[in-house]
């Protein structure tokens, strides 16, 4: 008894900091519509900055906790503002999701920037951690306090959001901003006020929680994220209900701290799962709650493209990335070529999001954890180099990302996100962790001793036990994938991806099963990411769970979405970024760190332009080239020719990407006044102009009637003439609707 | 006298297009002007531009004598212009009882009982629904919901935009005489309508707006003889059928 009443103590203020934390969270949300993943990172900075005050400088414990909770976190959430959630408005939620983890991978790089990771950090519990005597039990100040800042905070914010006219704007504006105008609020001063508050909510959660653990930015940015289980249970929007869900979550943290280590069976398997507790009452929460209350909001405007790629285009990229693969093979440094052998794994992972998060809109943050599971696949079926083991990697990856995607068919938008975030940690830090167990008499281990030790396949002649062979060889299988998302995109699964993504009950009302299109596209994209596992660990023979931790994910989905997640070139700039020696030796033993901060920044760019780096950058740069034959020619004879005076020892060995370099720059520049030039000769502008239209789509009948041919290429493009309907009455003479239309005209 | 509300020579733009090219209007205190037109005259850019949502590309924006191009929409509606916007104009998540306290900023200095007592000696049936969220009302109920919640505030000017869309003919009805009440207490009021018969015995004058040109304007029985041609872009016919019914 004395035991339980200790643990429900400890519990329930374990639930009052979730409880301050996740109403922060709800605030924001449903004051601005931004669900802010970077939320625990938030509490996370504050608690660093709250231990460099008290601890480092020794300031006094209330004025360092009344500065980090008032002054600077106030003032950083009108920075993030200012800066990026402003922005955001009328962005599509995948976007707005996107930029908040772009947020959270910046806040946690900066915090290992700042303060070393390996060095040993601790804060104090309020009151240095005196209490009084109740009924022999010691009660900590600390815990009364706690609570009594919970229950305040939780009255204050109810009366703030439905007293004050201030806290009913808010919500106003939620629900409509340019109606809050005509009614005399003013919608920026609401949600200023509500990134100060949330934000503020998030330091003192975060610098009330840190004395549980040494500090360390990914442990205490995931504890706070803990918080995210209570919001859910609060639909994100009932405050009472929130604090019932923290108290759930508090407590059976707790009690699972105190009472798991108890349970005499399967204690090694079972230790892993206490600090993902709070993880599972998320995913319960995320199953249990009804689908209704959990529906994201619609976007206000759909600014993304998702062109169709056309196999010649394919065929251009194909080459490069074949041509690019044989040259570096054949002229990297032997240790270079090895670091360099993890692109392609990591490139077919970042391409497995292509379909999943750029054609069906579904934001996934487990696509890393599917190629975990494709890598112990690839380890314990790869023996005897098996290639047959690949296979089983996608096939199993497949399976299990059906079944993960199956409670994930009612959700999207941010809801399918924290639920696929949560399988990703759970995994991350218990699943992987798990030692040996058997089942059905068979003995498996995922992670042996936490490493992966993994064989390169062969297959007859086909030996890729060679740095060198096995790096084609992923090449390859990186453009087979690139085969397979295309041809999914310009198929009929592709067009009801798009249909599903832009309007999923226009596409439900024309008779499109919209559940069996998202677990289709769950399961494809799982088994991409399986095989890319496969391919990842068989180039690196030897990994960690961490390799595949949510983490490294989120860098992963972030590279993606910067570089065009619709683009299948996206997934090979994610390899390039995080796979290749190039980047690691440009920035030293904080490569991993660059890249994150980099990435991150670019990703808040994304609210300006939410269709990435290569569509509305680097396409049209290099379209010019593309149509120039002279250019490309040149180009390639160059880079050719650098190839051979390299191979055959005649230039320095780093002349070649110099000159690589060069030509990617110069290529372009030479290209685009002679597009131009050869446009004005033939009098036609170059781009700008649809397939068989006399003009721009959206000008057509401007200066002109809509002609024939224009009304016949429209047409074509919408498949009108080729789409037959085989149901109701007026259908039954076959005609198409193209005629049905041209004949009722 | 100086028109309340008074357009001159306004243009306004989307992007690259001008939807509005030259609107000359003018409206009295106390008076309805009824704005009337097919899809896409430019009726709703019109009530934009006057509240200050959209600013004009050329001409002037009057009100009361004083140029208010560009004028902040926040400003021009604490000093009691009053925006109703198509659809309903109503917060959904909000209750019945919140959407009415977004009115009190007012200098009038209305407390929120004040505000209360007068939606509901104006709408009696919002009074039994004070505690439920504004979205989960009838469609008429609504548009009841965003005129109270106009009118508590005691506005000079009111625009209203399109407030039979989407509504069954008797609510239409009941909504207009709730219009004409509130005219009767020299409430300026601008409407913008496609269903022309309703709006038309309310108005004190009417404009119809054709691709965004005044092509007539005058007395409501005037127009109302003119308005298919408006309409169907051919000479008036013979026969005088309210547009609403087309």
């Amino acid at each position: 008894m004395h035991e339980f009443l200790v643990f429900t103590i400890s519990g329930l203020t374990t639930a009052g900091i979730y409880a301050i934390s996740a109403s922060g969270l709800t605030l924001t949300y449903v004051t601005t519509g931004v669900f802010n993943i970077a939320h625990g990172a938030t509490g996370m900075l504050a608690a660093f900055t709250y231990w460099q005050l008290a601890v480092a400088w020794g300031w006094p414990v209330p004025l360092a906790l009344l500065f980090c909770v008032l002054v600077a976190a106030p003032l950083f959430g009108l920075l993030l503002e200012r800066v990026v959630m402003r922005r955001l408005a009328g962005a599509p939620e995948s976007t707005r999701l996107v930029v908040t983890v772009a947020v959270l991978v910046v806040l946690v790089s900066a915090a290992q920037w700042l303060w070393d990771p390996s060095t040993f950090r601790r804060t104090q519990g309020l009151f240095a951690g005196r209490g009084f005597e109740a009924g022999g039990i010691l009660v900590p100040y600390n815990d009364v306090v706690v609570l009594g800042v919970a229950a305040a905070v939780a009255g204050g914010l109810w009366l703030l959001l439905h007293v004050s006219r201030a806290g009913v704007a808010m919500r106003a504006r939620v629900d409509d901003p340019s109606l809050a105008i005509l009614n005399g609020a003013r919608p920026a001063t609401s949600a200023r006020l509500a990134w100060m508050i949330g934000t503020s909510l998030a330091a003192l959660a975060g610098i009330l929680i840190a004395p549980k653990l040494t500090m360390s930015a990914i442990p205490l940015t995931l504890l706070i994220v803990n918080a995210y289980a209570a919001a859910v249970i609060g639909r994100l929007r009932s405050l009472p209900m929130t604090f019932a869900g923290a108290l759930v979550v508090g407590l059976a943290a707790d009690y699972a701290i105190g009472y798991v280590p108890k349970i005499s069976y399967g204690q090694q398997y079972l230790r892993g799962v206490l600090p993902v507790i709070p993880v599972l009452v998320l995913l319960v929460a995320l199953l249990v709650l009804r689908a209704s209350r959990l529906r994201g909001k619609p976007a206000l405007a759909i600014r993304e493209i998702t062109p169709t790629p056309t196999w010649a285009g394919t065929g251009v990229f194909a080459a490069a990335v074949a041509f690019g693969a044989v040259i570096a093979a054949t002229t990297l440094a032997k240790a270079d070529l090895y670091s360099s052998t993890a692109l392609w794994g990591l490139a077919i992972v970042g391409l497995s999001m292509v379909p999943l998060v750029g054609y069906a809109g579904r934001i996934s943050l487990c696509q890393l954890s599917f190629a975990g599971i494709g890598a112990a696949v690839v380890s314990h079926a790869g023996g005897g180099s098996n290639p047959a083991a690949l296979l089983a990697a996608a096939a199993v990856a497949a399976i299990v990302g059906a079944v993960v995607s199956l409670p994930a068919l009612r959700l999207s938008g941010i809801y399918l996100a924290l639920l696929t975030g949560a399988f990703a940690v759970a995994l991350d830090n218990w699943i992987f962790q798990l030692p040996a167990f058997t089942v059905l008499g068979d003995q498996f281990a995922l992670f042996t001793n936490g490493t992966l030790s993994v064989e390169r396949f062969a297959v007859g002649p086909l030996d890729t036990t060679s740095d060198r062979a096995f790096f084609l060889t992923g090449a390859a299988l990186f453009l087979a994938a690139v085969a397979v998302v295309v041809a999914v995109r310009r198929g009929e699964l592709g067009q009801r991806l798009i249909a599903v993504k832009e309007s999923p009950a226009a596409a439900a009302t024309l008779g499109m099963n919209v559940r069996l299109t998202t677990l289709a596209v769950f399961t494809l994209s799982a088994a991409l990411a399986g095989l890319g596992g496969g391919v990842y660990a068989s180039a690196v023979r030897s990994t960690t769970p961490d390799a595949f931790s949510f983490f490294t994910g989120l860098t992963l989905l972030l590279i993606v979405v910067v570089a065009g997640v619709s683009s299948i070139g996206s997934g090979l700039a994610a390899g390039l970024l995080l796979g290749t020696a190039a980047v690691g030796s440009a920035t030293g033993d904080d490569s991993a760190r660059v890249t994150a901060t980099v990435v991150g920044l670019a990703a808040l760019a994304l609210a300006a332009n939410p269709n990435g780096l290569i569509p509305s950058v680097l396409r049209p740069a290099y379209e010019p080239v593309r149509r120039s034959p002279a250019v490309l020619a040149g180009s390639v004879g160059a880079i050719t020719a650098l190839w051979v005076l390299t191979l055959v020892d005649a230039v320095a060995p780093n002349v070649l990407p110099l000159g690589v370099l060069l030509v990617a720059v110069a290529a372009p520049l030479v290209a685009r006044p002679l597009a131009g030039r050869a446009a004005a000769t033939a009098g036609t502008e170059p781009a700008g102009r649809d397939e068989g239209l006399s003009g721009p789509l959206e000008w057509l009948g401007f200066d002109a009637p809509v002609g024939r041919a224009d009304l016949d290429a429209i047409d074509a493009r919408l498949a009108l003439d080729t789409a037959r309907l085989d149901t109701g009455p007026h259908l039954a003479s076959g005609k198409t609707v193209g005629e049905a239309r041209v004949g009722a005209a | 006298m100086t028109p309340l509300v008074e357009l001159r020579g306004v243009r306004a733009r989307h992007g690259r297009v001008e939807v509005l090219h030259g609107v000359d209007l003018a409206v009295d205190a106390g008076q309805v002007l009824a704005v009337l037109g097919p899809n896409g005259a430019g009726k709703t850019t019109l009530l934009r531009v006057l509240a200050g949502l959209h600013p004009p590309s050329g001409g002037e924006v009057l009100l009361g004598g004083r140029r208010a191009n560009g004028a902040d929409p926040v400003d021009l509606a604490r000093r009691g212009l009053c925006l109703i916007p198509e659809g309903r104009g109503v917060f959904p998540s909000l209750t019945v009882r919140e959407n009415l306290w977004m009115t009190t900023h007012r200098p009038a200095g209305l407390s929120r009982a004040e505000v209360e007592e007068r939606a509901v000696a104006r709408f009696p049936r919002l009074g039994q629904r004070l505690r439920q969220p504004a979205g989960t009302m009838s469609g008429g109920e609504q548009q009841m919901l965003a005129l109270a919640r106009a009118l508590v505030c005691e506005p000079a000017v009111l625009l209203l935009d399109e407030l039979s869309m989407g509504l069954a003919p008797l609510v239409v009805a009941e909504l207009y005489a709730s219009v004409r009440a509130i005219a009767a207490d020299d409430v300026t009021i601008v409407v913008v309508e496609q269903f022309a018969a309703a709006v038309l015995e309310v108005a004190d004058t009417a404009a119809v707006l054709v691709e965004g040109r005044v092509a007539a304007a005058g007395p409501p029985a005037d127009i109302a003889g003119q308005l298919s041609g408006a309409y169907l872009g051919g000479a008036p016919p013979a026969d005088h059928r309210p547009a609403g019914t087309t």
